[in-house]
């Protein structure tokens, strides 16, 4: 436990310049594209309405229809888009970085008194907890977007004050839900430890072997649960219910073979 | 210390040793640096220094207690054994030198005569 | 006795590059482990410390297959760059129960390194000081030293060297790599040859001295002539 904690102040040390400086860059970035929507859309309007000489309303109606927060919001999703890109190379670099540079850190992790365990542990722990905050702060963005969206769009191209709660889209994707977080941090987990599994192959065995493996444990994850759901779904040995309760025990047990197989390669068969 | 490589190191630091004790550099019941310091001070490895005490305490050539430096020894019978010693083995490779390109006894003696006095002399100049 | 038995590594389908490697480093010697460029000595180190898997070998290290009393300096920096001297000695300190504190502000200070040093700006022979320190700095009776000496100025070779000479000699068996044979010749103990991925010859330095009127370098010339 000791070292793991240690192990996982290292990571975050070692990421922290990374983190901050991406961070910064993607809040501001989601700013800004608040402001240039509501920019955007102010000036559409005018346009239609200078060009085309009519009202206001009924340059509303041609810009789309009164602007709602949804609207301020729309680049968001590819905001995250790109975010989730860049999560997953940090979940490349948080082992390459070890590896490839001026010094080998890989060799001091693995000649640490202790269990090996700790390093996968370490690594999975900071990136968890980069997506986490990446979760918090978006929310926080969010809110502030909110009063940005209030502040700075005039009253009458506003379609309604309310910022959050009609829109599906927001109310799916941005939710304050602690279940739905979960549910996410626990499915992010599964991701990011599969590749750290592929990671670990590939850093285990010659190239032709390791693209076997891989294609071997993804052989295994889909092959038998399609076939077996197909099989369910048919022959309607189970229920819709239980077939559901089954994918998500299959997919479990899968990760439960993933981490013991993980832990296997970095005792036995890692090399620098 | 600069140290031939194809002769056994410790050798050559008792070597080292006895050439000081033969001139009385090192008189009879000085004390001498500890196994630790003379490796550090030769930049040989400490287990050769262990040797070097070793061998030498075996030869008579240093005296040593418990918790106390070691001192040259002060027997003189040792001391004359060592330039003794020194003396033959110089003699010894000098001799197989000169036999080797042929050159009668008597012609030998009086180079060796020669060369000791100019060496001498050159010294007392210096 | 740090014991080696029958090392086996090979790397794909090409020709083993260990092929039953056995030889014994004994406690409070230097031996010295010498083999052609590429022959396997790094990897040999490597997998004593388990950086490199085995096809097949044991290593056993006063009786117990543990390898918590050797210590490893490897030829390159295994502390993050960004760190300094300092950090890299309070990382150690926190991970290793065996870390000797006084003897790192020792070796720190012998080195003239400072504790504000940040290693990536460090010189080749600097990093090499700092990996030293690490090294010795491990209570540990057993060090691997991957080519300490290799393309480092005069003077810090010079240092490295004292090392050798010293009191932090004491009480440790050390298994060293160097292709520079000439500047620690008269510091050696024992010599371990390696060609072809197996040990053909185990030599004590001074016994083949006293004996044979040899050199190491005499000695390395005559067993790897072909």
């Amino acid at each position: 436990m000791r070292k793991f904690m240690m192990l996982l102040n290292e990571e975050l040390k070692r990421g922290a310049k990374f983190y901050l400086i991406t961070l910064v860059g993607l809040v501001v970035l989601e700013f800004l594209s608040v402001i240039y929507e509501i920019k955007n859309y102010q000036s559409n309007v005018e346009e239609y309405m200078r060009v085309d000489r009519i009202s206001q309303i009924e340059a509303i109606r041609l810009a789309g229809g009164p602007f709602n927060f949804g609207d301020a919001t729309s680049y968001f999703q590819y905001i995250i888009a790109i975010a989730m890109m860049l999560i997953l190379l940090l979940s490349f670099q948080v082992w390459y970085r070890d590896w490839f540079g001026e010094s080998k850190y890989i060799y001091r992790l693995l000649m640490l008194p202790g269990k090996r365990t700790a390093i996968l542990m370490s690594k999975l722990t900071a990136v968890i907890l980069t997506i986490a905050s990446f979760i918090g702060i978006q929310w926080v963005v969010l809110l502030l977007s909110g009063s940005l969206f209030k502040w700075l769009t005039p009253e009458d191209l506003m379609e309604s004050k309310r910022v959050f709660g009609e829109n599906r889209i927001i109310s799916m994707f941005y939710t304050f839900n602690i279940a739905d977080t979960l549910i996410i941090l626990l499915v992010s987990t599964l991701v990011v430890s599969f590749v750290f599994h592929i990671i670990l192959i590939e850093r285990s065995y010659r190239k032709p072997i390791a693209i076997m493996h891989v294609v071997m444990d993804v052989v295994l994850l889909i092959v038998p649960l399609v076939g077996l759901v197909y099989f369910f779904e048919n022959t309607h040995f189970l229920y819709p219910d239980q077939i559901t309760t089954f994918v998500i025990g299959y997919f479990l047990l899968y990760f439960v073979y993933v981490y013991w197989k993980s832990i296997r390669l970095l005792n036995y068969k890692i090399s620098i | 210390m600069e140290f031939d490589q194809r002769s056994p190191v410790y050798l050559q630091v008792i070597r080292w040793f006895k050439e000081r004790i033969a001139t009385g550099e090192f008189v009879g019941g000085q004390e001498i640096p500890s196994r630790r310091a003379l490796a550090a001070e030769l930049g040989i490895n400490p287990n050769t220094a262990q040797k070097v005490y070793k061998e030498m305490e075996e030869q008579q050539l240093i005296t040593t207690e418990r918790n106390v430096p070691s001192r040259i020894t002060t027997d003189p019978q040792v001391v004359e054994r060592v330039r003794s010693e020194l003396l033959s083995e110089a003699v010894a490779q000098f001799v197989t030198a000169v036999q080797a390109i042929q050159v009668p006894l008597d012609e030998v003696m009086s180079t060796v005569q020669t060369v000791y006095q100019t060496n001498e002399r050159g010294e007392l100049d210096a | 006795m740090l014991e080696v038995h029958g090392l086996h590594k090979k790397y794909g389908r090409k020709r083993p590059v260990l092929q039953g490697v056995s030889f014994t480093v004994p406690p409070n010697q230097l031996t010295c482990l010498i083999g052609l460029n590429g022959e396997g000595k790094s990897t040999i180190l490597k997998s004593i410390m388990g950086l490199v898997p085995l096809d097949a070998g044991t290593i056993v290290v006063d009786g117990e297959m543990s390898r918590e009393r050797i210590a490893f300096v490897p030829d390159l920096s295994t502390m993050p760059g960004y760190m300094t001297v300092g950090d890299a000695i309070l990382y150690m300190e926190d991970f290793y129960p065996d870390w000797n504190r006084k003897t790192a502000e020792e070796l720190m200070a012998f080195f003239k390194l400072l504790s504000t040093d940040k290693i990536s700006d460090l010189s080749k022979g600097n990093k090499a000081k700092v990996n030293l320190l690490l090294g010795f700095s491990l209570d540990r009776p057993y060090l691997l030293l991957d080519e300490p000496l290799a393309g480092i100025d005069l003077f810090t070779k010079e240092q490295i060297a004292w090392i050798f000479s010293s009191h932090y000699m004491e009480g440790r068996g050390i298994l060293m790599t160097t292709h520079e044979i000439a500047e620690v010749e008269h510091l050696i103990d024992r010599v371990v040859f390696l060609q072809d991925g197996k040990i053909i010859h185990e030599d004590d330095a001074e016994e083949m001295r006293e004996l044979y009127g040899k050199s190491v370098q005499d000695r390395m010339r005559e067993v790897f002539q072909r």
